[in-house]
């Protein structure tokens, strides 16, 4: 909820309700009454000053304090991003595959070398 | 053989043998980070830098593993680990040519005299195995224990109390080998010898003399 708008419904008080008692003229004429009049109704009174004064004496609006934060995640995570360079996700799992088969070749390769290694049982026999 | 197969309601216990648990590999020059925004390739020595986690795809290949976790862990810890299982022909490569009993014999009761690397599966149609198999000391998975409960069904038999007492202690020996240079008290003679098997090997001072 908007500050601004607490303070105009904690502003309807039962004052604020009474009727305007100012005479009320269509005429030409008359528009300095009707400027008075205006100034003298409580209720707007209420909304004006609450409106006029609330930018400057009410909280931080959180809205906006969360969409300034929002704005500093996204800002951090498109740094983030740029780790690395961006591939296809076809080509990702192709890669993935390729690293388990590599590993495995390996692990062979390792046995190979160490079987030619130390004790040659086969010569013994 | 050498197995016994308990029923789903026992505990998962150190010697236990399942299979089609997932095996992954991955690599880290080559990190597939997977983000809102696509797919990218990079070095994890740059993605670690920013302490963040971050999501990744990886492969898995479903293998036969066997529990290493001693008992006393594996009923409360969070999670398990397991060496995987995959032919012996495989896991020593010495024995691609072996075909007589008796140099299968001397090949399989090494484990008297070296600490290998591996831990010998006899074949049993029972467990599944039909040619013979390894344990692969170097390959473990670390799987989360209550999930791997839940799989109970996956695990296809266990070491009896004589394998399971040589595998507990074939292990503990692997993982508490001694690291050394072994060519240190070689003459010159026995490392020059040495040497012809293993050029990139460096001499210390005494053996310079």
């Amino acid at each position: 909820m908007n500050s601004a708008s607490v303070v105009g419904f904690q502003d309807l008080s039962p004052t604020s309700q009474t009727p305007a008692t100012i005479f009320w003229s269509e005429s030409f004429w008359s528009y300095p009454e009707k400027a008075i009049g205006f100034l003298n109704n409580t209720e707007f009174n209420g909304y004006f000053s609450s409106l006029a004064i609330s930018p400057i004496t009410v909280m931080p609006d959180p809205w906006l304090q969360e969409r300034v934060y929002r704005n500093a995640v996204v800002t951090v995570l498109i740094y983030k991003e740029v780790i690395g360079h961006f591939i296809s996700r076809s080509e990702a799992l192709r890669i993935a595959r390729q690293i388990l088969v590599h590993a495995e070749q390996e692990r062979l390769a390792i046995a190979e070398f160490e079987a030619t290694k130390g004790i040659q049982w086969g010569d013994q026999i | 053989m050498i197995y016994d197969f308990p029923d789903t309601s026992k505990p998962i216990r150190q010697g236990d043998i399942f299979m089609g648990l997932p095996r992954i590999d991955f690599s880290l020059n080559n990190i597939l980070v997977i983000s809102e925004v696509g797919q990218r390739i990079a070095k994890w020595v740059d993605i670690s830098q920013n302490d963040e986690p971050v999501n990744i795809i990886v492969s898995a290949r479903p293998v036969a593993a066997i529990v290493a976790t001693q008992d006393c862990d594996s009923i409360r810890s969070r999670e398990i680990t397991l060496c995987e299982i995959r032919g012996f022909r495989d896991v020593e490569k010495k024995s691609k040519d072996i075909s007589s009993p008796k140099r299968w014999k001397d090949l399989i009761t090494q484990h008297a005299r070296i600490n290998q690397k591996w831990f010998y599966l006899p074949p049993d149609d029972k467990i599944g195995f039909s040619e013979k198999m390894a344990v692969d000391f170097m390959v473990t998975l670390r799987l989360p224990r209550v999930e791997l409960e839940e799989l109970r069904d996956h695990r296809i038999g266990r070491l009896n109390p004589t394998a399971d007492e040589h595998f507990r202690e074939r292990i503990s020996e692997f993982f508490r080998r001694y690291p050394y240079d072994e060519w240190y008290p070689l003459d010159r003679d026995e490392l020059n010898a040495y040497l012809k098997d293993y050029p990139e090997v460096k001499p210390f001072p005494w053996q310079n003399a």
